[in-house]
């Protein structure tokens, strides 16, 4: 008759703490910067809400959570990885799920008593310097509480695929990186198949799938409430991200249990302790590692060319497939000898990649010479100089009209042969009326622009629309005055030892000068990069603008801006700078 | 009693156990043995409910043993590689142990200090191999069970310390009704103490007894015949082995002793006497059987 089953053993769980206390030591040492921290504060008379260190110390509570959530699950599971502990351990009278989840507790229990007495203290520390914050001491402890769960989770199911101690943290970082890496090879292999192909944002999913990054994103973020000023909170946004990591760690423990009880104990040692995972890390490495390493290899054998190399390519991700391949084997049956068994599945491998290089060679989706339809479109965006922002949308007919020309301009005159000269990089968005994005990356041969008169035109059409030469003149594509009040500025003269301080007025005669500027198309750039600006760095003169919540500096305000420049000269003489202080007038500069 | 039918068992395409039949008899000292590589430590895994079998079944009284802790409350083991925790002592580890088995028996604990010279509140690695088996006993003892598995248990002990443990785990067999299960290829060892023996041999048990039908069933015979030759033997004989010194042949035949004795009185013998098998020499027969024996190699 069999027992009924009870879910924790007392035993396991007291020699865990008796065994790994240490961790819970480090842990809670590593968390005592907090009530250090708010000690410190109160001590060199810090003027600020009590409960606003716990906000700025929150991104170290992710950090911790990833290091310690690997450390804890690789002590408690440990055993498995020996076959005499565990020999031991599943000799002894304890159902597999009791040791899991009294294993699992006790890592929990540990976590918890660390955080606990952390937030005991923080809660002292702050009563002793007269300023309780109880509350956002109750948000740190739910925070650190989710990520500890979150992190240990993911953690503890990688120790049920492997028998290898060693090998729990490399599985830890591929678990938290393997999606965004995989991403970041197939958006590098679209580039160099696609002409035009932009890297393109993560989208959610690869977001979601990469913990690490999209946490960091919003543990940073916290914000006064605008009733309270002295009050921080953390954002909505990151308690729900919160709880939904939190919900999907509880479901990978289900599937450590579940891989716990079906594993073999004869598998510790094992690189691979579980028998249908093996193939799943064998090919998984290989198609990886040929495709990383293919990459790679071409991009080192090929760095004088501009146009794709096919044959190379293919030489390339097959060579380092194969090695991935075979070194992944050897890896997993703890063997060199693997060649004679092994090739059928290199072979495999060859195809598979080869194939997928294939493919995306044949563009299957027409993706190299797509031009939207003009009523497709509701709005474009258009950069020279960094990617898209999505939020630089100009729904203006007529540019949509001459964004589309251009790009059709390119498709046809502008892909590359090979590397010959300069570059000039044009970034095209539509945001389609679908609710779909288009986005595009052209690196274009600025001597092939030169044989090419019709490219020539669409890309200096392109390079010079309003909201282009606004961004390569202030660094934003919409007018300052949308981001905030212009409340002041400075002239500053490094080669003149001269710095003149705006006035609110003074600043925004100088800006309204600069948009009739652009306006009118003040800072022209011509393809092969000169323009009708002066080389005004000569002059080493910078104007900065204060904008609520930040500065925007213009250090090269172009030659044919001549309204600014007039304007900024006349501010200058209001100032007394006179003689050879005073830059030099647009007409007298040196080009 | 403890059994295991049928048990198959397949480690990266190799059959470590090919179909293991094997019973225990309660209350028996079990002798397992077999050659390096039969199974025996594979099997006592089974039995002690570490590994899975992929077939067969592992019981113990009938209830199976594999995640069964009602019943693996009632058995131990000391493996031929005892495991500890790293930083523990004796002492920590026997409360593990009594954390453990409901059975632990800490006035044992206390008076077997007297038996086993060892500081229970020092480090287990610190001491030496003997001396951590020593531990092991101690400890595994302490737990009281009703089954004992053994993997070669004495290996590590000195004459005394052997000797000792082997009065005490008698004892309890005698005293409580333990039954012992002991993988050994000390066979002169096993032979003083088992009364019942299994031999393995690649996956399977070939043979289980007692140790006194294995005894009678195979008889050493040693003759000197009037004539020179040697006469032909009997063909319902079932000679094992043959050798001869002079005129002196020497037998290993199966079957009881009495038999052979009449049926060799065709051969009109001179001089007819039957000599106790070992334990070894049951074993290096009934190996050479299964194409396991002592091979006269000239190097």
């Amino acid at each position: 008759m069999r027992s009924g089953t009870s879910f924790f053993n007392k035993t396991l769980i007291a020699t865990d703490f008796r065994r790994y206390w240490p961790i819970l030591f480090g842990y809670t040492a590593v968390w005592m910067a907090l009530p250090l921290n708010q000690w410190t504060d109160s001590q060199y008379g810090v003027e600020q809400y009590p409960g606003t260190i716990i906000y700025e110390i929150m991104p170290m509570a992710l950090a911790v959570a990833v290091i310690f959530g690997c450390a804890m699950a690789m002590a408690l599971f440990s055993y498995l990885t020996n076959s005499r502990a565990v020999g031991l351990m599943h000799s002894l009278p304890v159902r597999r799920i009791t040791h899991f989840v009294s294993h699992l507790t006790a890592g929990l229990a540990m976590f918890t008593a660390g955080n606990v007495v952390v937030a005991l203290l923080t809660v002292l520390v702050q009563a002793a310097t007269g300023g309780l914050a109880v509350k956002d001491v109750l948000v740190w402890l739910a925070v650190v509480t989710m990520l500890d769960v979150i992190f240990f989770s993911m953690a503890v199911l990688c120790c049920m695929f492997t028998g290898w101690l060693l090998a729990v943290p490399v599985l830890y970082g591929a678990m938290n990186g393997i999606v965004a890496v995989t991403y970041a090879l197939l958006q590098t292999l679209g580039s160099l198949f696609y002409f035009g192909f932009s890297v393109m944002p993560q989208s959610s999913f690869v977001q979601w799938c990469t913990p690490v990054m999209n946490l960091m994103g919003v543990l940073g973020q916290w914000s006064y409430s605008s009733l309270d000023n002295a009050a921080p909170a953390l954002g909505e946004r990151a308690w729900r991200m919160l709880l939904i990591y939190t919900a999907v760690a509880v479901v990978l423990l289900v599937l450590a249990w579940i891989l716990y009880c079906r594993r073999s104990s004869e598998t510790a040692a094992d690189p691979v302790a579980v028998r249908w995972a093996k193939p799943v890390f064998r090919y998984s490495i290989a198609l990886l590692g040929g495709l990383a390493g293919g990459i790679g290899l071409y991009a080192i054998l090929s760095i004088r060319r501009s146009s794709l190399h096919l044959p190379l390519l293919l030489l390339c991700v097959m060579g380092t497939g194969v090695l991935a391949y075979f070194a992944a084997a050897m890896v997993i049956t703890k063997s060199f000898k693997v060649f004679r068994d092994g090739w059928k599945g290199a072979v495999a491998v060859s195809v598979v990649l080869v194939a997928v290089c294939l493919i995306m060679k044949m563009d299957l989706t027409g993706f190299v010479h797509r031009v939207p339809a003009p009523e497709e479109v509701a709005g474009v965006m258009i950069s020279d100089s960094y990617g898209i922002s999505k939020a630089d949308v100009c729904t203006d007919p007529e540019t949509i009209a001459d964004v589309l020309a251009g790009h059709q301009a390119i498709v046809t005159y502008g892909q590359p042969t090979d590397y010959a000269g300069g570059w000039r990089t044009v970034y095209l968005g539509y945001r389609l009326k679908n609710g779909n994005t288009i986005y595009r990356r052209y690196d274009l041969d600025t001597k092939k622009m030169e044989s090419a008169p019709e490219l020539k035109e669409a890309v200096e059409k392109l390079l010079n629309q309003e909201s282009v030469r606004r961004d390569r003149i202030v660094g934003s594509s919409r007018s300052l005055k949308e981001m905030g009040r212009l409340l002041g500025g400075y002239v500053e003269c490094y080669g003149r030892d001269l710095r003149v301080q705006m006035t609110e007025e003074q600043a925004n005669a100088f800006y309204d000068a600069l948009e009739r500027d652009i306006r009118n198309g003040a800072g022209w750039l011509y393809v092969d990069g000169s323009s009708d600006s002066a080389d005004t760095t000569k002059e080493e003169l910078y104007v900065i603008l204060y904008i609520q919540q930040q500065d925007i500096a213009i250090n090269d305000l172009p030659r044919d801006a001549e309204e600014s420049w007039e304007v900024l000269r006349e501010i200058l003489r209001t100032a007394n700078v006179t003689g050879e202080e005073m830059p030099a007038a647009p007409a007298e500069m040196n080009k | 009693m403890l059994e295991a039918k049928n048990v198959v068992k397949t480690f990266d395409g190799i059959r470590a156990l090919d179909g293991t039949d094997m019973t225990v008899p309660k209350g028996a000292v079990y002798g397992l043995v077999g050659p390096n590589g039969a199974g025996k430590s594979t099997i006592i895994r089974h039995l002690t409910g570490v590994y899975r079998a992929d077939s067969g079944e592992v019981l113990l009284e009938g209830e199976p043993i594999y995640e069964n802790p009602a019943v693996k409350q009632r058995l131990t083991v000391i493996g031929d590689d005892w495991y500890y925790f790293p930083q523990a002592t004796i002492a920590e580890m026997a409360k593990f142990y009594a954390g453990m088995y409901p059975t632990f028996n800490w006035e044992r604990y206390r008076k077997m200090r007297e038996v086993f010279p060892l500081n229970d509140h020092q480090m287990i690695r610190r001491m030496s191999k003997g001396m951590q088996k020593q531990a092991a006993f101690w400890l595994t003892m302490c737990c009281m069970p009703e089954y004992l598995i053994l993997d070669e248990p004495v290996d590590g002990l000195d004459p005394v310390m052997r000797r000792q443990v082997w009065s005490l785990l008698l004892g309890d067999v005698a005293e409580r009704g333990t039954t012992v299960l002991v993988s050994s290829h000390n066979l002169r060892e096993l032979e003083d103490v088992c009364d019942h023996v299994g031999i393995m041999s690649k996956g399977k048990v070939l043979l289980e007894r007692s140790l006194a039908e294995l005894q009678d069933n195979t008889v050493k015979l040693q003759v000197v015949y009037a004539t020179e030759e040697e006469p032909r033997l009997p063909a319902e004989l079932h000679v094992l082995h043959r050798t001869h010194v002079g005129r002196v042949y020497t037998y290993i035949i199966r079957g009881s002793a009495a038999e052979i004795k009449r049926r060799m009185q065709i051969c009109e013998p001179v001089v007819l006497e039957t000599i106790p098998l070992t334990l070894e020499e049951i074993f290096i027969y009934e190996m050479g059987g299964e194409d396991y024996a002592v091979r006269d190699i000239i190097l």
